[in-house]
């Protein structure tokens, strides 16, 4: 399956998904799944290999994949989700912040208050992990309240209520003094 | 199923605030705006050797590296692993079926020789030639479905042809069993038939006990066939039903008959030798030879008496046959040597009976374990879900 010389369009979301489609959800996704997961594992190396894995496992379950249960994203999202949770499990990490993603890691844009950049990592890396993993998937990953509710395997109504708390937990973070 | 909660207007009005800032809604709440920029411009950025490695897996397909062939289990893949079960499911049910099929036809049960080797006869199998499972059509007479208490009326005298299939000059004893199974509406047709094929050869019926009720029916026959005949006659036996064992045995008796032969002549001769005294003798030696040739004439008849016994049992056969009436819809081939679309169908019929048999019995036992199995299966992915859960707690 080689790679298009131009950048496919992901595919349309309630569609199948078949060999053929999955790298133009891959393409169009891969940068916000290593987002979400390097926020869930606060490990860059371990979330290289993470979203590595779950993007194979994701290939290798394309059949599994119905577009009655959700977006193509959200499916994938939950792969992912899954990937990094078995992998938590099996390293029990403790998230050292050795490698943390809003650290000494290569971020989105750097743009131009780095201080206010600085409060804004340090308010994510403060949360609590579930609140963390929200504002990934919000932030990050752009999906809705039904899509993270899937992914999480809540109700749309109980995703909502804890990404509320979660924004609401990250302002609050982010307005505290330093 | 328990109906969602509405989520709290407060909450929902500020979501909805949320989306507009991350979406950049003109209107958009300036600091949730603020918020969305700096928090997405914190998002980690996926390092570009491992972007291009990745995208080179994705391209092949996620190939294993070259020289490494990819540890394939296909065994274990749902796609190939459940046509491979139903398929060695099926092969034993297929297996069991055919089993029984071979012990209800080939192992008979009704030959009354425990014990004793059964087999389907063949041509010169067990020295009986041209003994094989067909019939010829008998000529229909009403065998009276009553118990017949033993007969041997019409039975010859010991005065037959010598027995065959003996070594020159021995005298064997033959016995042979045979079971056949016939059709119930063919029962009392095989049961006539047997009848007349004895008395065509020469034999005659010692013995025997028919026994009807409905479809089912049993009738036994102790024949006597001249040994030189019995050959033939078990071979015409064969054809009257499907023959569903046959046994041989023999017992070589020249021992007891030459023995029998040479005291008959000694007492013969003791006996006229007596005679040939009582003819001179007078008075009280007279009435004791007299006494003693009384006793010497019943040696001699009792030793007569032994050797036509022990003649007969040389020169007839015993043919001990059992028939036993086979329900009309039963499997197997007709005893016509013909197999038509109505035994396809029946045969067809049958096989699915076996088979939905065998799966009620499959499914009775597989239903205690699935009561079982499901709770713990619905358990397991609970508590795999909630230490998977636990492993974003220990973060």
């Amino acid at each position: 399956m080689p790679l298009a010389a131009a950048e496919p369009g992901p595919p349309p979301a309630a569609a199948p998904l078949t060999a053929a489609t999955f790298e133009a959800l891959y393409r169009a996704t891969v940068d916000d799944v290593f987002a979400y997961v390097a926020a869930l594992v606060r490990d860059r190396g371990v979330a290289e290999d993470v979203v590595a894995a779950a993007f194979e496992r994701a290939y290798r379950r394309l059949r599994s994949y119905d577009p009655a249960r959700g977006s193509q994203r959200q499916w994938l999202f939950g792969i992912a989700r899954h990937a990094a949770l078995d992998e938590l499990r099996r390293r029990r990490r403790t998230a050292a912040l050795a490698a943390d993603p809003a650290g000494a890691a290569p971020v989105a844009d750097e743009g131009p208050d780095p201080v206010r950049r600085a409060t804004v990592r340090a308010a994510l890396a403060g949360l609590e992990p579930r609140d963390r993993e929200l504002v990934a998937l919000k932030f990050f990953a752009g999906l809705d309240n039904a899509e993270i509710a899937g992914v999480l395997g809540i109700s749309p109504s109980n995703a909502g209520t804890r990404l509320h708390r979660a924004v609401h937990r990250l302002r609050e973070a982010c307005h505290a003094p330093s | 199923m328990r109906r969602p909660e509405p989520l709290d207007p407060a909450v929902a009005s500020e979501l909805h605030a949320l989306d507009a800032a991350l979406a950049g809604a003109p209107g958009a709440d300036p600091e949730l705006v603020a918020l969305s920029r700096e928090v997405r411009a914190a998002a980690p950025v996926l390092d570009p050797g491992a972007r291009t490695a990745l995208d080179a897996r994705v391209a092949s397909g996620f190939a294993p590296p070259a020289g490494r062939p990819r540890a394939r289990r296909p065994g274990l893949s749902p796609r190939i692993l459940v046509p491979a079960l139903g398929t060695l499911a099926a092969a034993l049910i297929a297996l069991a079926v055919v089993g029984l099929d071979g012990d209800r036809s080939g192992g008979g049960g009704d030959s009354g020789a425990s014990g004793v080797e059964s087999a389907r006869p063949a041509a010169g199998d067990s020295g009986l030639s041209g003994a094989a499972p067909r019939r010829e059509r008998a000529p229909s007479a009403a065998v009276p479905p009553t118990v017949a208490a033993p007969s041997t009326a019409g039975a010859p005298s010991a005065a037959a042809p010598p027995a065959v299939g003996a070594p020159p000059g021995r005298r064997v004893e033959r016995t042979v069993r045979v079971a056949l199974g016939a059709r119930a509406d063919r029962f009392d047709t095989v049961t006539d038939g047997v009848v007349r094929t004895t008395q065509r050869a020469g034999g005659f019926v010692a013995g025997s006990q028919i026994g009807r009720e409905g479809e089912r029916g049993t009738a036994t026959f102790v024949l006597r066939i001249p040994a030189a005949r019995l050959d033939a006659t078990v071979a015409a036996l064969s054809r009257l039903a499907h023959v569903r064992s046959i046994e041989q045995s023999t017992e070589d008796l020249t021992g007891a008959h030459d023995g029998t032969a040479a005291r008959l002549r000694d007492a013969r001769t003791r006996r006229r030798a007596l005679v040939a005294a009582l003819a001179t003798a007078s008075g009280e030696r007279a009435a004791r030879l007299r006494a003693r040739l009384d006793q010497a004439s019943a040696r001699v008849r009792s030793l007569e008496r032994s050797l036509r016994a022990l003649r007969s049992r040389t020169n007839y056969a015993t043919v001990d046959l059992a028939v036993t009436a086979q329900r009309s819809s039963a499997s197997g081939p007709r005893f016509d040597d013909r197999w038509t679309p109505a035994d396809a169908w029946r045969d067809a019929r049958r096989g699915l009976e076996i088979a939905a048999g065998v799966a009620i019995v499959a499914a009775a036992l597989a239903l205690p374990l699935a009561v079982v199995a499901a709770p713990a299966a619905l358990a397991l992915a609970a508590l795999r879900r909630r230490r998977r859960e636990a492993a974003l707690d220990a973060v």
